[in-house]
């Protein structure tokens, strides 16, 4: 009888304490949220609130990018990699909020990140999770895969309105993004992190992009693309 | 004994804490549940089905009749008054503003001309059966036929417009029309005439650039734009009539493009009578002064229209044809029960 009690308390044991998931030692977790201004005045659309470094004053009506590739990198030198694939539409709140799990704790010193889709996940119809992705498709006929940014809106050329687009895409024009920030992930906590996107240095920095000059439709523009590129290297940056 | 008792009862308290509660509506045991899946065409974005309106033989064959069903309303209208089949679920009755068909309507988030709806399409079932047709419940109460059906479907004793909508929404969302010719060719499955893979070209570049609003493969970016039908908004002001606000100011849902050869009258008010008018418009009649108009219609290479040859617009309405889905406007699954 004492044997039979043993074995059914501890089968009791085992069975409750089985439910209970395992700490997860060592972990910690990011939260991160994106905002959005123009030289440090918060966005707002459909206004012609901003001028351009060329001088063109312009509104903002749509703005819709990918982010991958996500990396953290430790003071001792280790890696942390995420394969999140972000959508995010700086007119759609839901979209500007995102985590990074699992990470483990320590002091980081570097973010790394893609402003588009790495060449692994920028295959036509592949990455059509909801509506919103699909519609970033980039036909075939023009290289296939998907925009990693649709920024749109309408500038002033000598008071006439002409629309912009600044469309990216293709392999060659993914935007690494390298940011020096120390965040420190404790263990089962989560840490804030804030993007700042200030959408006026695609237009600057370390180049004037002149809508006229440049092109005001860069997605069968090579040349602007690339402009785009390397101005779009600190667009980002942390909110304290 | 009495130990032992109290012992196998914590070890079997301690297996079934393990056990997730049944939260899913459709699993209630009252309810005859027979769970299908949709057919989901290669290509095609995931569809997100809520949890509490799961695909089931049951519900779908409900929507189904209840769409063909005048009961709907008390003046003898019913979704299939407008939306023919043959017609790719739409129809030109006459009205004001055109009857956007009914395709693919899982996927969409926004809904109507205007987005009047945004919140999926159980919602936008719920403006239809409470608002549109104003539907009589105590009538559909009293029928015992569809009494026992939604009490099969549903596991209710009285029918009320949420179970009405849900039974909608699942044949909306069975409606799938993804076997055209441009589907075929996309599955490699035959080919298209040069006409049409020159309209393609058209289509999906910047020559005609269709495809920023009617791209991936629903044809739809699910979105509202200006795309500068009228310079001067007198009365319906688009979108904005339901927002108030300036950004919406004459934007329209775009619609899908699959079978749109089908349809005999186009734009929201149904002013061009052909999709050669259509393509003219773009060609060379888009009011560039329209205020809110879209950045991507008033693009500076763009200020004179597209410019397209008469090939070109040959090309163009080619290409549109191959989107037309004859095993849609056909299959028996979609007909009047």
């Amino acid at each position: 009888m004492k044997k039979l009690t043993l074995i059914l308390l501890t089968t009791a044991l085992v069975s409750i304490w089985g439910c209970k998931k395992e700490p997860k030692t060592g972990n910690g977790n990011i939260n991160a949220k994106v905002t959005y201004n123009v030289d440090g005045t918060a966005l707002i659309t459909d206004t012609f609130a901003y001028t351009s470094a060329a001088g063109y004053s312009y509104k903002i009506s749509r703005m819709e990018y990918f982010l991958s590739g996500f990396k953290l990198k430790h003071e001792n030198g280790t890696m942390y990699s995420s394969n999140k694939i972000l959508y995010l539409n700086a007119l759609k709140p839901a979209t500007n909020s995102f985590s990074l799990k699992e990470i483990p704790s320590g002091k980081y010193t570097e973010i790394y990140f893609y402003f588009g889709l790495d060449s692994a996940h920028n295959i036509s119809r592949t990455l059509d999770a909801n509506i919103d992705m699909a519609n970033m498709s980039w036909p075939d006929m023009m290289g296939g895969g998907y925009h990693f940014m649709k920024f749109e809106g309408t500038y002033k050329n000598n008071n006439k309105d002409e629309g912009f687009a600044m469309h990216i895409g293709n392999n060659k024009n993914l935007i690494e993004i390298h940011i020096k920030h120390n965040v420190e992930i404790t263990i089962d906590n989560t840490t804030t992190l804030n993007l700042a996107l200030n959408l006026n240095e695609w237009f600057k920095n370390p180049e004037v992009y002149d809508f006229v000059l440049d092109g005001s439709y860069s997605m069968n523009n090579p040349v602007a693309m690339q402009k785009l590129k390397r101005n779009g290297v600190d667009i980002f940056s942390i909110k304290k | 004994m009495k130990k032992t008792i109290i012992l196998i009862f914590i070890a079997m308290l301690g297996f079934n804490a393990c056990k997730k509660d049944p939260t899913d509506n459709n699993t209630q045991s009252s309810i005859k549940a027979t769970p299908i899946n949709l057919d989901i065409p290669r290509f095609f974005p995931n569809m997100t089905i809520p949890q509490d309106n799961k695909m089931t033989k049951e519900r779908l064959a409900l929507g189904r009749k209840l769409y063909y069903d005048p009961i709907l309303s008390n003046d003898g209208r019913s979704c299939s008054q407008c939306h023919f089949q043959a017609e790719g679920f739409t129809s030109d009755p006459g009205f004001a503003t055109t009857v956007l068909p009914h395709v693919n309507l899982g996927w969409s988030k926004n809904f109507l001309w205007k987005g009047r709806t945004d919140q999926g399409l159980e919602n936008v079932m719920l403006f239809e059966v409470d608002e549109f047709f104003a539907t009589d419940l105590k009538k559909i109460n009293a029928n015992t036929t569809y009494k026992k059906e939604f009490k099969d479907a549903f596991g209710v004793d009285e029918i009320t417009s949420k179970e009405i909508a849900y039974s909608l929404a699942q044949f909306f969302r069975s409606l799938i029309s993804g076997n055209s010719k441009y589907d075929q060719y996309m599955r490699n499955e035959i080919a298209l005439t040069q006409a049409e893979m020159d309209g393609m070209e058209i289509f999906f570049t910047e020559t005609g650039d269709c495809f920023h609003c009617h791209g991936s493969m629903l044809f739809t970016d699910n979105d509202f734009h200006n795309i500068g039908l009228d310079s001067v908004f007198n009365g319906s002001k688009g979108r904005y009539d339901v927002t108030g606000n300036m950004k919406d100011y004459g934007t329209y849902k775009t619609p899908t493009l699959r079978n749109v050869s089908l349809r005999k009258r186009f734009m929201h008010d149904g002013r061009f009578n052909s999709l050669e008018q259509v393509i003219e418009f773009y060609n060379s009649g888009v009011q560039m002064n329209s205020p809110n108009i879209d950045p991507l219609m008033i693009l500076p290479q763009k200020e004179n229209g597209l410019m397209l040859t008469q090939e070109q617009k040959d090309n163009l309405l080619a290409f549109l044809k191959t989107l037309t889905d004859v095993s849609f406007t056909t299959n028996p699954d979609f007909s009047k029960p």
